[in-house]
């Protein structure tokens, strides 16, 4: 099916009662183009042996068989397609804000289905942990239509509440996943950010590959409001009035700083990151970057090594 | 009629300046709305960026807020600033309508310390021009004359030749009645130019001439933006000797007789007036008098005489030794000094025969003498013939047992008596007192000073001179009672008098009888005098003309009721002088002019005819009484308004074919411009009603009261707020951007 926005407009989705319709709509509408995965496994299957020639990887040489037959061969493997990912999604009470038809949970939970999605149809093992301030739910990654429906059953049962606190949780996710994998985090990060980096580092640590899906509403990048506002702590009780064409560009500022502040760290830790607004298409958000990072890998190449 | 009116019409465009905040409020109307925020933290990390920024903003715009409250608040209150000061530079350009009144009256020229109240009025009113703004109206008003201002709504650009004005001025010799002021004053103010309307009065505060009649005009002021300020020039001393009055006694003066003038001298000083003298002058001599003694407070009448060989206009004047106060010390009068006084007998029932006659006893009577033979020129005339003689230059009729009167003769009589004419009237058997009652009584309003009602028969004796004013019959008093006492009466005429006392009337003399019937009674008709007799001119009724006091008392009555220029050529200052012209005298050129005490050279003089001749004083008119004399329709007046200064005043025209003629007339100060007693600044402001005036005791110009008022700077703060207004507007407007 070519790309139809329709399928994946904010609005259109948010009329699709189902998540797991909803995400099926977003990956069968905009995403399933992609003429191979855009993830590639660490786990390698050997395929042969062959002679070496000069230029060779020494690391791939086998000794074993130089022990046994004092001639040089190398190792070649079939790349693995099941890729483990984990998809972490902040469920804090932030994520209950929301101006357009989707608020930025609801948004955030399409995204996720929709990777999950995604990964399940490549027979790429998917799972999900949801958080608040600590984590509240975590299904190890599995590729079978079942895991798919409980990620979907756990997406649609869960309720934004509670404050953020995503740098534990992080600490803690990386002690629980022993296997190698990719891990991607949705979430506003209106949260503590030096532990939400420590706790990325800790992930880094372990060896995972981490792409964040930054979740924003439009308001909160524009504050476009043109009335007298009492700004109320959505995650605790703090209460500001205010004009907020008064201070709208310092805050606009200072917001574009906090994105621009993120963004950079991660470009700097070698950490996918991508921005999504609630108003936005999830499917063309999706695609693109799947696209762009297809684009970014060679064919048949891993950059741990010959896919 | 409406009540409401505007002053500036086309500034009612500015009431749609009014939709303005309302369509600010329209456009600009926020609500206020609740929001869960989730990004808090940056929220309150650009408030806080915010904050310092603001908060000086804000700071600010109350400032400008604040200062936008004071000055509409200063702005109500209509502050007024030094005209010399700040408030010259602040308030140059505001305006209004300024009223000075000076008092010009007599009592100004009360001196005390060497100047006169008018003198230090002058002074504070050079003072007070230099609070008036170029752009003002000023008014400038002497209390003399009201009604013609020196200056109306002008623009004083150049100071200086209002001060020069002010200088020449010179305190008239007239009396200040308040009342015509105020309402002259009250139409200057309704006519002025623009909203804000100050008076300011410059007077000595002397009692004479205020009263409450000017009440309803204050208290309409206290509803109106009219401020006043009434400034005491005056001096708080109030001793003063005053000739209040000099007059000739008598109705006739004769050439070469003595006669007689009577000066009225007031002493308000608080110690006895002893030894002082006098000038006593007559035609031009000068002749010094001694005054008897006064004591303090009381007044005195002095007899004076004087003696004139010609025929004509002379002129006395009686002039005390300066005091404060000189203009009342001096008092001319002029005097018509007959050669020959004409008497007409209108004899009702004449006879042939000696001394039957009606008159022929009378006739004896003013015949007797040498001396007064040429004095007395008599004419007896019946009563038919009187009905046809022509009006001539009678100055006494007699009209003795006239037994009908023609209605024109009436009204020619009438005509004749209010000019001056003298006119006695004796009963007789012919008499019909109905119709005496209804032509010549007229309830009071016809020649006779009483109703005749009928002929009573009773025999007594004896006639009793009646008391009180000097009257013509003030000779017989000189007699011995028994005199009167041999007076016998057989038959009277009874008369009524009206019942309410009238001013003008008044008995002689009365009958010695059980009811004391008037005997002789006097009405004063316009310029001339009336003597209603009740007994026959001849004996038939008494047998008093064969007495000896006949003759003394018809030749005092006589000259008592004969025609005299006694008073009306004199005025008082103030009052326009009226010379009426004969009836059909053409004027011939040069044209009438007059000699005053005050101007070098001639004034023209203006002739009006009848239809306008009492018009044209510029004092407030007096009403006139009804006996004036009507004027004919081709009779001409000479008038001459300006009349402020007391002295004698010569009158000069040509007649065509008599040649020139000449007439003198005497102005004298009002009398009441002697009182000088004060009136307390309290009492002062209790006459105006509900307004509230302002008096300030000021006795030189160096005083604080005195200093110039200054400007009010309304219409620059008016200007400071709506640049303050936009201004604020600007700012909050810009502190209010999107940032």
């Amino acid at each position: 099916m070519a790309n139809s926005p329709k399928y994946s407009d904010p609005e259109v989705l948010a009329r699709i009662a189902g998540l797991g319709l909803r995400a099926r709509r977003v990956v069968e509408g905009t995403i399933s183009g992609l003429h191979r995965s855009p993830f590639h496994g660490f786990n390698v299957e050997f395929a042969e042996y062959r002679e070496y020639s000069p230029g060779d990887d020494l690391r791939r040489l086998d000794w074993r068989v130089f022990g046994r037959t004092d001639r040089y061969y190398i190792k070649q493997f079939e790349e693995e397609s099941n890729l483990r990912c984990t998809i972490v999604l902040d469920a804090s009470a932030s994520m209950r804000y929301g101006s357009g038809p989707l608020n930025k949970f609801d948004y955030a939970a399409t995204v996720v289905a929709s990777l999950a999605t995604l990964l399940v149809g490549q027979q790429d093992p998917v799972g999900l942990a949801l958080f608040d301030n600590q984590r509240r739910k975590l299904l190890p990654p599995a590729a079978t239509q079942a895991q798919l429906v409980r990620i979907v059953e756990e997406l649609e049962n869960a309720k934004p509440d509670r404050e953020t606190q995503l740098g534990p949780v992080l600490q803690t996710l990386g002690e629980q996943l022993t296997k190698r994998g990719l891990v991607i985090i949705v979430s506003d990060l209106l949260t503590e950010l030096d532990s939400f980096y420590d706790g990325l580092s800790r992930l880094q640590y372990r060896g995972h590959e981490i792409l964040i899906v930054h979740v924003l509403d439009r308001d909160e990048l524009d504050l476009p409001f043109d009335d007298l506002v009492l700004f109320k702590d959505i995650e605790g009780t703090e209460e500001l009035f205010g004009e907020p064409w008064v201070f709208r560009n310092a805050y606009r500022a200072a917001m574009q700083e906090f994105v621009d502040g993120v963004r950079s760290t991660c470009g700097g830790r070698a950490i996918d990151y991508l921005l999504m607004r609630t108003d936005e298409e999830i499917g063309n958000a999706l695609s693109h970057y799947l696209h762009a990072r297809e684009r970014m890998q060679p064919f048949g190449q891993h950059k741990h090594g010959k896919l | 009629m409406n009540s409401l009116g505007f002053l500036s019409p086309p500034l009612l465009w500015g009431l749609t300046l009014a939709a303005i905040p309302i369509i600010i409020h329209l456009l600009f109307r926020r609500r206020f709305r609740r929001v869960d925020w989730a990004p808090m933290h940056y929220l309150k990390l650009s408030i806080q960026r915010n904050r310092r920024r603001v908060r000086i903003e804000q700071l600010l715009l109350l400032l400008l807020r604040t200062l936008l409250i004071v000055l509409l608040f200063l702005f109500v209150a209509r502050p007024v600033l030094h005209a010399s000061g700040l408030g010259k530079w602040l308030g140059g350009r505001s305006r209004s309508s300024q009223i000075l009144v000076i008092d010009d009256s007599l009592g100004m020229g009360y001196r005390d310390g060497g100047r006169s109240a008018f003198d230090r009025a002058k002074e504070l009113a050079v003072t007070l021009l230099d609070a008036i703004g170029p752009k003002d109206r000023f008014t400038l008003l002497l209390a003399s004359q009201p009604r013609q201002p020196l200056l109306r709504e002008v623009e004083l650009t150049n100071h200086d030749e209002a001060v020069q004005l002010i200088s020449k001025l010179e305190p008239a010799d007239v009396f200040v009645s308040w009342e015509p002021v105020v309402q002259s004053l009250d139409e200057l103010l309704m006519s002025g130019s623009y909203p804000i309307r100050d008076v300011t009065l410059i007077t000595d505060l002397r009692r004479a001439g205020w009263d409450e009649t000017i009440s309803p005009i204050g208290t309409r002021w206290s509803s109106q933006q009219i401020e006043m300020r009434i400034f005491d020039a005056g001096s708080e001393r109030t001793s003063n000797v005053a000739l209040a009055d000099l007059k000739q006694v008598g109705r006739l003066a004769r050439v070469g007789g003595a006669t007689a003038f009577e000066a009225v001298l007031h002493n308000a000083t608080e110690s006895e007036l002893n030894g002082s003298d006098a000038t006593w002058t007559v035609d031009g001599k000068p002749t010094q008098i001694h005054l008897p003694t006064i004591a303090a407070g009381e007044t005195a009448r002095i007899e004076l005489t004087a003696t004139f060989q010609e025929a004509g206009l002379h002129r006395v004047e009686l002039a005390l030794a300066d005091d404060a106060l000189l203009a009342d010390n001096r008092r001319a009068a002029v005097c018509s000094v007959r050669d020959q006084v004409n008497i007409l007998l209108v004899d009702g029932e004449p006879s042939s025969e000696p001394l039957s006659g009606e008159v022929d006893f009378l006739h004896s009577a003013l015949d007797i003498g040498a001396t007064d033979t040429d004095t007395f020129h008599v004419q007896v005339v019946t009563d038919s013939e009187w009905a046809t003689l022509p009006a001539g230059d009678s100055d006494l009729i007699v009209l003795a047992n006239i037994g009908s009167l023609g209605q024109d003769q009436i009204t020619r009589l009438e005509r004749q008596v209010a000019a001056g004419t003298g006119l006695m009237i004796f009963p007789g058997e012919q008499v019909d007192a109905t119709v005496y009652t209804q032509l010549l009584y007229r309830d009071g309003a016809g020649l006779l000073p009483a109703a005749p009602e009928t002929v009573a028969d009773e025999e007594f004796s004896g006639l009793v001179i009646e008391g009180g004013a000097p009257g013509p019959l003030d000779a017989l008093k000189q007699l011995s009672p028994a005199v009167l006492e041999r007076i016998k009466v057989r038959r009277y005429l009874q008369v009524k008098l009206a019942e309410k006392e009238h001013p003008d009337v008044r008995v002689l003399a009365r009958w010695n009888n059980a009811e004391s019937s008037p005997a002789v009674i006097e009405k004063t008709f316009g310029r001339g005098r009336v003597v209603l007799w009740t007994v026959t001119a001849d004996k038939l009724w008494s047998d008093w003309p064969t007495e000896p006091s006949y003759v003394l008392g018809m030749r005092e009555a006589c000259a008592a009721t004969v025609r005299s220029d006694d008073g009306s050529r004199q005025l008082t200052a103030g009052d326009a002088l009226r010379h009426e012209l004969p009836a059909g005298e053409q004027l011939g050129p040069p044209a009438p002019s007059i000699e005053t005490p005050s101007a070098e050279k001639p004034q023209p003089l203006r002739v009006t005819d009848a239809t306008e001749a009492h018009s044209v004083s510029g004092r407030p008119e007096t009403p006139t009484r009804p006996e004036t004399p009507a004027t004919a329709p081709d009779q001409k007046t000479l008038v001459f308004a300006d009349t402020q200064r007391a002295g004698l005043y010569k009158l000069a025209w040509n007649v065509i074919g008599s040649g020139e003629r000449t007439d003198l007339y005497a102005v004298v100060p009002d009398r009441r411009e002697s009182q000088l007693a004060r009136i307390p600044a309290a009492d002062l402001r209790g006459l105006w009603g509900t307004f509230q005036p302002q008096v300030i005791a000021a006795v030189s110009a160096s005083d604080a009261p005195v200093a110039p008022r200054g400007q009010e700077i309304w219409r620059t703060l008016a200007i400071a707020m709506l640049g303050l207004l936009v201004v604020e507007s600007c700012f909050a407007t810009w502190t209010g951007r999107q940032r």
